[in-house]
């Protein structure tokens, strides 16, 4: 049965993120008040910020994961962490847990255990910072994610199969990423086929799709590449939706966001990382 | 009064160091077994996504030895045993995120036995799903707290360290008391190994009589671990931390 394998130091996962960081990325979401690439940034760093923690012990912290997180923009493609990661691809959860770019300090409300909340000041680590600028070499951006994903393959031909996000506002200015995109969702481990989310967000958020199945009518030709290209969400991940989202998914959903706004990106990018911290041993 | 003996084993998962095991165990020593009217035993058993719940589930077993756990002290006597885990792991020194995962709390399930020799009886508490089987005449006549292997699931009750993030103690704490029955088998077991004895069970085996031959094995500690990897790798086990006591009864 596929998407089963034990989660463990000698076995880990992979989780690749690939992040849009053209021009538009700068728009601000009228919902967050701030520019889409700031938002994300956000939301990328309290992922990993939450992943690290998820497998941190009392001696330190296990590999149980490695993540990556590619950018594609005005500079082309590569890897893009802050700091002392800066220029590496899936780098392990313990390296990721030693050495982010820097540490903030943020407020945050947390429970007063009353039922209260109470403002406190928050260690926020960063490891990828907002960018935005020039065209979106998505098909460029596959390219390599593949030949990231397949060396991450042939080292761990038996992992849970690595999850990847992609976030994205626009069109590719490269030419059509579909075939690399399909090329991706083709690889596997022995456990199963790589798991790709393509999440489209919107600064309005008009007329949002989130986890359409086979039934769908889409806009344009831009959105059905992006539906196409999307893995079909797994069972397990359809529970997860169910359980921890209440969103009762056909069995043919797929692993698609379009125009969604920042809290629909974060349910998404839960759906895709929450459901194999189960399998953690 | 009643005599009984024991046997013991406490094992991390396949491919874990055995100091990374988090399961726990409170067992009677030689002369309180010999000599004593009430004889306690604990186990405890940690979840996977916690930290420092080595030191939590020790403090939990150690706890049951001189403290109350009855329904009406029983947050009282979890506060305390959290206000002695709490002081440790403020006083050592941790890298951010060892901090912050410490803020959460370790979690356990938890289950403690009170023999009364002289009454032939024994109590006992469960929060969670760790299990005790009794055996008469080669039959499980009783188990406690779970019923049957479907019970299992990756969300049992637990104990947190920190008690603003308990949910409500006293409902999740279970009781029972028992009489015991001469040739009585008690077994108390972490989940893994206690779902597989209720899998064996619902298909008409007596799995209780494999556990009591393997231990009774003079190297039953290194026999026993030998046998439940095996069963680990044929997926017949959960790969988790086993811990198991059998009490054998006179």
């Amino acid at each position: 049965m596929a998407y089963t394998a034990e989660i463990s130091r000698t076995n880990p996962s992979c989780f690749l993120f690939i992040i849009d960081q053209s021009g538009s990325m700068s728009d601000n979401y009228v919902s967050a008040g701030k520019p889409k690439s700031e938002a994300l940034a956000d939301v990328i760093n309290r992922m990993l910020q939450q992943l690290v923690i998820k497998c941190a012990k009392s001696e330190g912290v296990r590999d149980y994961y490695n993540v990556g997180v590619i950018g594609y923009g005005a500079n082309g493609v590569g890897a893009a962490f802050s700091g002392n990661l800066s220029g590496k691809n899936l780098v392990p959860i313990s390296e990721i847990a030693n050495h982010p770019a820097r540490i903030e300090e943020r407020t945050k409300n947390v429970s007063d255990g009353a039922g209260g909340l109470v403002p406190t000041t928050v260690k926020f680590p960063i490891w990828f910072d907002p960018t935005s600028s020039g065209g979106t070499p998505m098909k460029e951006a596959f390219k390599q994610s593949n030949s990231i994903i397949a060396g991450w393959l042939n080292q761990n031909p038996h992992c849970f199969p690595p999850v990847v996000i992609h976030i994205t506002d626009g069109e590719s200015t490269d030419g059509d990423p579909i075939e690399e995109m399909e090329k991706l969702t083709a690889q596997s481990s022995s456990d199963g086929n790589v798991i790709l989310f393509n999440l489209h967000t919107n600064a309005r958020s008009t007329n949002p799709l989130s986890f359409p199945g086979q039934e769908v009518q889409l806009p344009d030709q831009y959105s059905e590449m992006l539906f196409k290209g999307a893995s079909s969400l797994p069972n397990f991940m359809r529970e997860v939706a169910s359980k921890e989202f209440s969103l009762n998914l056909s069995d043919s959903a797929k692993a698609f966001v379009m125009n969604g706004d920042i809290d629909l990106i974060i349910t998404a990018i839960e759906i895709g990382t929450r459901a194999s911290l189960q399998l953690m041993r | 009064m009643v005599k009984c003996n024991f046997k013991s084993i406490t094992t991390p998962k396949l491919g874990n160091a055995i100091e990374e095991n988090e399961d726990n165990i409170l067992e009677p020593s030689k002369s309180e077994i010999q000599f004593d009217t009430l004889i306690r035993f604990a186990i405890s058993d940690g979840a996977t996504e916690s930290s420092f719940s080595k030191e939590w589930s020790d403090f939990l077993v150690s706890g049951y030895k001189d403290k109350v756990f009855d329904k009406d002290s029983l947050s009282d006597t979890i506060k305390k045993i959290s206000e002695t885990w709490q002081s440790i792991v403020s006083n050592i020194e941790l890298p951010w995120y060892a901090q912050q995962k410490a803020q959460t709390g370790a979690l356990q399930t938890f289950l403690g036995v009170t023999i009364n020799r002289e009454e032939s009886t024994y109590n006992a508490i469960a929060i969670g799903d760790c299990s005790l089987f009794q055996i008469r005449n080669d039959e499980l006549i009783y188990s406690f707290p779970i019923l049957n292997f479907e019970q299992f699931d990756s969300t049992p009750k637990l104990i947190s360290s920190i008690p603003k993030y308990q949910k409500n103690l006293e409902e999740l704490a279970e009781y029972t008391a028992k009489e015991i029955h001469p040739n009585d088998l008690i077994i108390i077991a972490t989940d893994a190994i206690a779902a597989w004895i209720f899998k064996k069970k619902e298909t008409g085996d007596k799995p209780w009589q494999d556990l009591s031959t393997l231990l009774n094995y003079e190297d039953y500690k290194t026999d026993f671990t030998n046998w439940l990897n095996n069963k680990r790798r044929e997926h017949e086990i959960k790969n988790d931390d086993v811990t198991l006591i059998l009490i054998n009864f006179e």
